[in-house]
């Protein structure tokens, strides 16, 4: 049966680790996108180098995350792949 | 072409050869090279370095011209990339949405890098491994069939042409101001040099044209404020450092913006807002009461000893009196739109959700941001990017190297709305109108700066100053008072930043009009040679029509940008992610999703931005927003619709065949182990690599 090939089982595996991470990301992602400035207001009430805090977020800070979790996700997917052989080489 | 180096050291090179191009120019203007032949040198350098590229790598290879052969390394396409979306309005429009709107325009900084996030994790490593040549190549390929390719090309069509419209009218923007030449020569000059790059070497010269476009912008965007930001406070780090600056503007907005001068000229645009508004209510006999008054007025004028000046003014006051009420219904309402905005107490830079005249800024920040990101992941230009890498792998590294280059310039945005607000507060507002400093004349002569002294005391107040947001960073050197020479490097990089962006859209067009539509459902049988002879003469076709919509001057850059966004987001980005994420999706769901979305887009664009579209004899149209949401994020609404649409027509309909589970069994990964139907040949055998 097609199900118990072992390859298949591998595949599946590694399609589930990458739904995992996908969603992982894109739960922070919608955290510092959306909830972080729907806040805006009350983080203002904080401050980072003299500036508000919900400033720096939308300004500067939010763009910082978007990079970090680019380069996680290109950094943790290309592991899985060699992890599970389905690299292209 | 330069070996395995030639890309770091094309970059390096051209960034080089421009740096001394600047240098020796800022030694002609010492020596008194004018202004005009300034602005000119720029122009040509940036066009030919277009046409010079267009030359060198000029292919007639169908795979080389829309997809570079699909080998280009990671970093270097992601420089491309980020070129391809740094367009007219991040360069030009973003620092002025800031500028304007303060905290509110932080929602394009947000909307237009977390897009990259979704375009990371959801498309580009699908989309690379898929390996076509076209957003609707995806779409027939994961649903079947024809008709969902022709609605997707539609779709690219749409979004694009709107997009690249708004870079041909920041090009001519550029050039009517710079090189003093008539917006229109200017627009199809600078669509000229877009032509000969594209026409002649496809996304292959694309590559190498954006990278020294990216050299070009980005030195252009740095110099200017850091100049300034040294000069003022001493600090040449703009983007991390303006905390300073920041609260002294905040102090100065807090102080001018409650001067008594100040509050009596908002009561004046209060009492005006309020004219107008009775006038609207009372049409069409108002329009007929106001043109009897002003009659009147001339004639007394005439038969007192009134001055000539007084009566030309008032002459021309009749003149701009709309000729029908619907005109008069249209051009009253902008009025009374502009009075009322002018009448509200200022919004000072740091307060986050406060724009007065709406009321539910919250949610509309939230909704752009919304429709900005998703757009984002779905306008064909920068999707297709994604085709022309060389692996799965290349193609996660390469959005990280795009966002990084873009982060580079919007990092740098708030900097200069912080500055150049605080020097227009500092030595514009209170000063007599006659003693204005000179950038403020030389751009009210071309209409993106006006005064109108509504308390005649001949004195500026900021209630009666408009500059137009896309002039700030044009301005920028000049108000800080760099020599002209920084003024036409930024110039250039406003060019380069607006025709990289509209080659990118140029060819997304093309590739949809000529691949999908008239090789893949009118003439399957063409050759490759008559192929590339189609696509170009329809880029050619495409670039007039752009210029021609273009000189009409149909809305504002960022108005139009965003109004892309929505339609790209609500059209392609539910049917491309659920095509991706869920295997239960089918053609009659895609379909339904993708019409339904963009339906429910433009209908909301169409009824709250125009009060009539007078090519289509549409009048009286305009209706309040939902919810209070802007035109500009008309996807907020699209976008779930289109998915929902997408998910129920999906659900009461058959599920797809075995070709659609195959398809995305393929896509999941990026070298396949094990597939069932291994041998039956898929839409993914004939990519050259898979």
């Amino acid at each position: 049966m097609p199900d118990s090939n072992p390859l298949r089982q591998q595949q599946k595996r590694y399609w589930h680790k990458t739904l995992w991470l996908t969603g992982v990301l894109l739960v922070l992602w919608f955290l510092v996108t959306f909830v972080a400035t729907f806040f805006s207001e009350a983080l203002n009430q904080l401050s980072f180098l003299g500036l508000p805090l919900g400033y720096v977020i939308a300004a500067q800070g939010s763009l910082v995350v978007y990079l970090v979790l680019i380069g996680l996700y290109a950094f943790l997917m290309n592991r899985l792949d060699r992890q599970f052989g389905v690299d292209e080489q | 072409m330069l070996g395995a180096y030639g890309p770091a050291l094309f970059v390096a090179l051209f960034a080089v050869g421009f740096t001394l191009t600047v240098l020796v120019l800022a030694w002609l203007e010492q020596h008194g090279l004018s202004q005009r032949w300034i602005g000119y040198s720029f122009l040509f350098l940036t066009l030919l370095v277009f046409s010079l590229v267009g030359l060198f790598t000029r292919t007639s290879d169908v795979a080389e011209y829309f997809v570079a052969g699909r080998r280009v390394p990671a970093m270097y396409s992601g420089m491309s990339a980020g070129t391809d979306w740094l367009s007219a309005a991040s360069f030009i429009g973003l620092a002025g949405a800031l500028y304007q709107t303060g905290y509110q325009g932080l929602a394009f900084v947000i909307g237009w890098t977390g897009g990259y996030v979704l375009l990371a994790l959801l498309m580009a490593p699908y989309l690379r491994k898929f390996g076509q040549y076209t957003l609707p190549d995806f779409l027939a390929a994961r649903y079947g069939g024809q008709s969902i390719r022709l609605l997707g090309a539609l779709a690219v069509i749409l979004a694009s042409l709107i997009y690249v419209v708004a870079q041909v009218y920041g090009v001519g923007l550029i050039t009517s101001r710079f090189i003093t030449l008539q917006f229109e020569i200017g627009v199809y000059l600078g669509l000229a040099g877009v032509l000969v790059c594209s026409f002649l070497g496809g996304m292959r010269a694309l590559m190498h044209a954006q990278a020294a476009q990216y050299v070009i912008l980005l030195i252009a965007y740095i110099t200017p404020i850091t100049i300034l930001s040294f000069d003022r406070t001493g600090i040449p780090a703009p983007p991390v450092l303006y905390a300073n600056a920041m609260h002294q503007l905040v102090a100065l907005e807090h102080q001018v913006f409650n001067r008594p001068e100040e509050i009596a000229v908002r009561a004046l645009y209060a009492e005006r807002a309020a004219h107008l508004d009775n006038q609207i209510q009372q049409l069409p006999g108002s329009l007929s009461t106001e043109r009897t008054r002003l009659n009147e007025k001339i004639e007394w004028m005439k038969s007192t000893d009134a001055s000539v000046r007084d009566i030309v003014q008032v002459e021309r006051e009749r003149r701009a009196l709309p000729t029908t009420p619907q005109q008069a219904h249209a051009q009253w309402r902008n009025d009374l739109k502009d009075a009322r905005r002018r009448s509200e107490p200022p919004v000072t830079d740091l307060q986050a959700f406060a724009l007065p005249e709406e009321g539910h800024s919250r949610a509309n920040f939230l909704a752009l941001i919304f429709c900005l990101t998703i757009g984002t992941a779905s306008l064909p230009h920068l999707l297709i990017r994604y085709y022309s890498i060389a692996s799965v792998s290349q193609a996660r590294r390469s959005v990280f190297w795009s966002l990084f280059f873009v982060a580079l310039v919007y990092l740098l945005a708030p900097a200069y709305a912080v500055f150049v607000k605080l020097e227009v507060l500092q030595h514009t507002i209170g000063v007599p109108v006659e003693s204005l400093p000179a950038w403020v004349n030389a751009w009210t002569k071309i209409g993106l700066v006006s005064i109108d002294d509504i308390n005649h005391d001949r004195i500026l107040q900021w209630a009666e100053l408009t500059i137009n947001p896309d002039v700030i960073v044009l301005a920028t050197p000049e108000i800080a008072g760099l020599p002209y020479v920084i003024s036409g490097m930024v110039a250039a990089g406003g060019l380069a930043a607006a025709l990289s962006t509209a080659e990118g859209l140029l060819l997304s067009i093309t590739a949809a009009l000529s691949h999908d539509i008239y090789f893949k459902m009118l003439r399957p049988d063409a050759s490759s040679s008559w192929r590339l002879i189609v696509s170009k003469s329809v880029m050619v076709a495409v670039a007039i029509m752009a210029a021609a919509i273009a000189v009409q001057r149909p809305a504002s850059i960022v108005d139009m940008v965003a109004w892309a966004f929505s339609l790209a987001g609500a059209a392609l980005f539910p049917a491309l992610v659920l095509g991706v994420f869920w295997p239960r999706a089918n053609r009659a769901g895609a379909l339904a999703g993708m019409i339904s979305g963009l339906a429910v887009t433009l209908y909301y664009i169409a009824r709250v931005k125009f009060d009539s579209i007078p090519l289509l004899a549409w009048y009286g149209i305009g209706m309040d927003p939902w919810f209070g949401i802007d035109a500009a994020a008309a996807g907020v609404f699209g976008v779930p619709i289109g998915f929902a649409v997408n998910f129920l027509v999906s659900l009461l309909t058959r599920p797809p065949g075995p070709e659609s589970q195959q398809f995305i069994e393929r896509l999941r990964y990026p070298r396949i182990l094990y597939n069932r139907h291994i041998e039956t040949p898929g839409a993914l055998s004939r990519s050259p690599d898979a």
